[in-house]
C-alpha cells in the first residue's frame, strides 16, 4: 500500500490539510499524484489570492475584482501583505556603497522618489482613495470568506529572493543586489518600530467594512505571522476611535466565527501624566473588549495578544518588568505591575459561543481569570496561553487547576513555553524561559519569583509545547516552591 | 451495556460494546436498520482485516465518550488544523502500511474523526518537504521526465512565494 494506490476520495481529503505550497510539491512526485491533484491546485488559486499593498498589486486586484469572466466570485480568501516599499528606506552613500550597488546616486534618489510616491499616506485625500478602493473591491466580492493582513517582511520572516525582487522592480538597483539590499533593510527595520503602514492598512480595511455587508466572512485575522508575539503592528487606537460606529460593524460581521489579532498600544505619556495616560490606555483596551463584546460576540475562535508597547519598553527595568507607575487608580492596582489585559471584571468579556482561546501576553489575576473561564465553561475546548502572566501566589494555581481538571470540559490546554533563558527584552533571538511568574504578596517587592529555576528549566526543555498534564506536574512544582527567599 | 460482534475479512470474530461499534456511522445504520439487535450475529466488515479492526476497534474506544462532531463544521475551510491530540499521534505511530489501512478502513466504516487524523498524520509527513523527499518517505517513484518537472515546477512558482 502506497499513497499512491490510496482512493482520490482520500488523497483529496489529505490535501484539504495542506498549504498551497506543500500541494505543489506533492504534485511533483508522481505523475499519478500531479492527476489527482491538479483540478484542487487549480480551484486553490483562485480561492486564494495574495496582493501586497503596492500601486502595481492595488492595480491588480481591483482588475481581479472585476473580472469579466466572474473569477472574483471565486475568490473565499483574500491576503493584503504590507510589503517594505513603504517603510523607511534611509540609505547613506556608505550603506549603499557596501551592498556594492555602483551607481549609488541614481539608486538613491530612484529610491526616494519611489519610496515618496508610496509613503505619502499622511494626506487624508490619500487614505480616502485607499479606503474607496477597498470598499469597492470587497462589494465586488462577495464569496469572500477570509480576510489576513500579512506583514512579509516583519524581522526574521524568510523571503524569497523572487518576491523582493519582483516588488523591487521600479527601482534601478541591479537585480543581483536586491538580497543584500534587502538584508541590510532588514538590519535597520529589526532596531524601529515604525509599523505604520501595516496599521493604516488596518484601519483602511476596518473602514471599508463598516461600509460593505460581507455576509460570508467567517475569519479576520491580523496576527501577523513572524518568529513571535513580540511584534505587533496594529495599535488598539482604532477601536477607540470607532466605538461610536460600533453598531455599523455588527451586521457586516454577523457571520463572522474567527477573530485573531495582535495589538499594542503606543500611549505617549511622560512621566508627569501618568494617570492621565493611564486611563488612557485602560480606554482603548476596554473599547477592544466592546468591541468584541457589542460587535463580533459570536464568535468561535479568538487569538488575542497586546501589550502596551510604551510600558513594555520605556519602563523595562533590570528585572523586565513592566511597572506600573504611581499613583495609578486603585481599581487597577490588583495588576500590580502590569498592563491589564482582555480579562477583566469591568467591561466583562463573554462571547456565548467561544471553542477556541489563545490569549498571548495577557495579565491575569485569579478572579477574573475564574469568572472568565467559568462564564466560557459550556462551550470552550481549546485554551492556550502563551506568555501569560498570572499575579497571584503559586498556590492561587490550584483554583485555576481544579478547574482544569473538574469544571472545565477541555479538549486541549497548552501552556506555551518557550525554553531557554527568558529576556523579556527585544532579544528575541535568545533563547527564553517560560514566561511564566507567580508573585508574592511580600510588602517588600511586588514580584518576588520568576520562576524558571534550574530544574524547572531542565524538566521544560523536553518539550516545547506542555500538555494539561505536564502543566499541571509543572505548576504542581510551583506550588511546593518556597517564595520566602 | 450490550455487545455485537463483528466479524473481519480474514474470518476473525471481534466482541465489542455496541456503544464503541457505534462511532461507525456504517455499522450504527446497520444496526437501526435491523432493529437494534445483532447479538446472535457477527456483522461482516469484509474490507477490513483482524488486526486493523483491533486498532479501529481500540481508537472507538477512547473516543467513545467524545462528543460528535459539530454539524455546521465548515468542510471548505482551507485552514484544518493538523493538530493531533497527543493520545491520537501514539495511536497513529505504525507503520505506512497498517496507517492507510486505518484511513481506508475509517473511510469505509464511515468514522469520520479517525479518517480526519490519519489524513492529518499523512499530511504532516508531507508539510515542508521537497518532492524528492516526499517520494522517499512514501516509497515512489519518480516517473516525470526532467524536462516534465522543470516545466511543472514552473508553473507552480507562484505558490512558493
Amino acid at each position: 500500500m502506497s499513497i499512491s494506490l490510496l482512493p482520490t476520495e482520500i488523497v483529496l481529503e489529505i490535501s484539504e490539510y495542506l498549504p498551497i505550497a506543500d500541494l505543489c510539491r506533492l504534485s511533483l512526485v508522481s505523475k499519478n499524484i500531479k492527476g489527482r491533484l491538479d483540478g484542487v491546485i487549480t480551484a486553490r488559486a483562485l480561492e486564494t489570492r495574495k496582493y501586497y499593498t503596492t500601486v502595481e498589486d492595488g492595480e491588480a486586484l481591483v482588475r481581479f475584482s472585476r473580472d469579466p469572466q466572474g473569477l472574483n466570485l471565486r475568490l473565499k480568501k483574500l491576503i493584503l501583505d504590507t510589503f517594505i516599499p513603504y517603510c523607511h528606506l534611509v540609505l547613506n552613500d556608505d550603506e549603499i556603497a557596501g551592498i556594492g550597488i555602483e551607481d549609488t546616486l541614481s539608486c538613491r534618489t530612484d529610491v526616494a522618489q519611489f519610496c515618496y510616491h508610496k509613503t505619502n499616506s499622511h494626506c487624508h485625500y490619500y487614505d480616502m482613495q485607499r479606503v474607496t478602493l477597498l470598499v469597492e473591491v470587497l462589494r465586488n466580492l462577495p464569496n469572500i470568506e477570509v480576510i489576513e493582513l500579512h506583514w512579509a517582511d516583519a524581522p526574521g520572516v524568510e523571503i524569497s529572493r523572487k518576491v523582493l525582487e519582483s516588488h523591487f522592480k521600479p527601482l534601478k538597483i541591479p537585480p543581483h543586489a536586491f538580497p543584500a539590499f534587502y538584508e541590510l533593510y532588514q538590519r535597520k527595520a529589526t532596531g524601529e518600530t515604525d509599523f505604520g503602514e501595516a496599521n493604516r492598512v488596518f484601519k483602511y480595511l476596518m473602514d471599508a467594512i463598516a461600509e460593505v455587508p460581507l455576509r460570508k466572512l467567517k475569519s479576520l485575522e491580523f496576527d501577523f505571522g513572524g518568529t513571535s508575539d513580540q511584534y505587533r503592528v496594529i495599535g488598539m487606537q482604532w477601536f477607540y476611535e470607532r466605538s461610536e460606529r460600533f453598531p455599523e460593524y455588527k451586521e457586516n460581521l454577523k457571520s463572522l466565527r474567527e477573530f485573531r489579532v495582535r495589538l499594542f498600544d503606543s500611549a505617549g505619556y511622560t512621566r508627569t501624566g501618568y494617570d492621565s495616560g493611564m486611563n488612557e490606555q485602560i480606554d482603548r483596551i476596554t473599547s477592544v473588549s466592546r468591541f468584541l463584546n457589542d460587535v463580533i460576540s459570536q464568535i468561535e475562535t479568538l487569538a488575542f495578544s497586546s501589550l502596551a508597547h510604551q510600558l513594555a519598553f520605556r519602563w523595562a527595568a533590570g528585572d523586565n518588568v513592566q511597572r506600573w507607575p504611581h499613583g495609578t487608580e486603585k481599581r487597577y492596582m490588583k495588576y500590580r505591575s502590569y498592563f491589564p489585559g482582555i480579562v477583566l471584571e469591568d467591561p466583562k468579556l463573554y462571547l456565548p459561543n467561544l471553542k477556541n482561546l489563545r490569549l498571548c501576553k495577557q495579565v491575569f489575576i485569579n478572579a477574573e481569570l475564574v469568572s472568565f473561564l467559568c462564564s466560557h465553561q459550556a462551550t470552550l475546548r481549546h485554551l492556550t496561553f502563551k506568555e501569560c502572566i498570572f499575579q497571584e501566589l503559586a498556590q492561587e494555581w490550584s483554583k485555576v487547576l481544579k478547574l482544569l481538571r473538574q469544571d472545565l470540559h477541555l479538549v486541549s490546554f497548552q501552556l506555551d513555553a518557550v525554553t531557554g533563558k527568558y529576556s523579556e527584552s527585544t532579544q528575541l533571538d535568545k533563547p527564553r524561559a517560560p514566561y511564566f511568574r507567580v508573585y508574592s504578596t511580600s510588602p517588600v517587592g511586588m514580584y518576588r519569583c520568576e520562576l524558571a529555576t534550574p530544574s524547572i528549566l531542565e524538566w521544560v526543555y523536553s518539550g516545547s509545547i506542555l500538555g494539561v498534564e505536564d502543566t499541571i506536574k509543572y505548576v504542581e512544582m510551583l506550588e511546593k516552591m518556597d517564595f520566602a527567599r | 451495556m450490550s455487545t455485537i460482534k463483528l466479524l473481519s475479512s480474514d474470518n476473525a470474530e471481534l466482541a465489542v460494546d455496541k456503544e464503541v461499534a457505534e462511532r461507525s456511522i456504517l455499522i450504527k445504520n446497520m444496526l437501526e436498520d435491523v432493529g437494534g439487535d445483532m447479538s446472535d450475529q457477527a456483522i461482516p466488515i469484509p474490507n477490513v482485516n483482524e488486526a486493523v479492526l483491533r486498532k479501529v476497534i481500540e481508537w472507538c474506544e477512547h473516543h467513545k465518550s467524545d462528543p460528535p462532531p459539530p454539524a455546521d463544521e465548515d468542510s471548505d475551510s482551507r485552514k484544518k488544523s493538523t493538530d493531533i491530540e497527543e493520545w491520537d499521534q501514539k495511536f497513529m505511530q505504525v507503520d505506512q502500511e497498517m496507517l492507510f489501512e486505518i484511513i481506508l478502513a475509517a473511510n469505509y466504516l464511515d468514522i469520520k474523526p479517525l479518517l480526519d487524523v490519519g489524513c492529518k498524520t499523512v499530511a504532516n509527513m508531507i508539510k515542508g518537504k521537497s518532492p524528492e523527499e516526499i517520494r522517499k518517505t512514501f516509497n515512489i517513484q519518480n516517473d516525470f521526465t526532467p524536462e516534465e518537472e522543470d516545466q511543472i515546477r514552473r508553473e507552480n512558482e507562484w505558490a512558493e512565494e
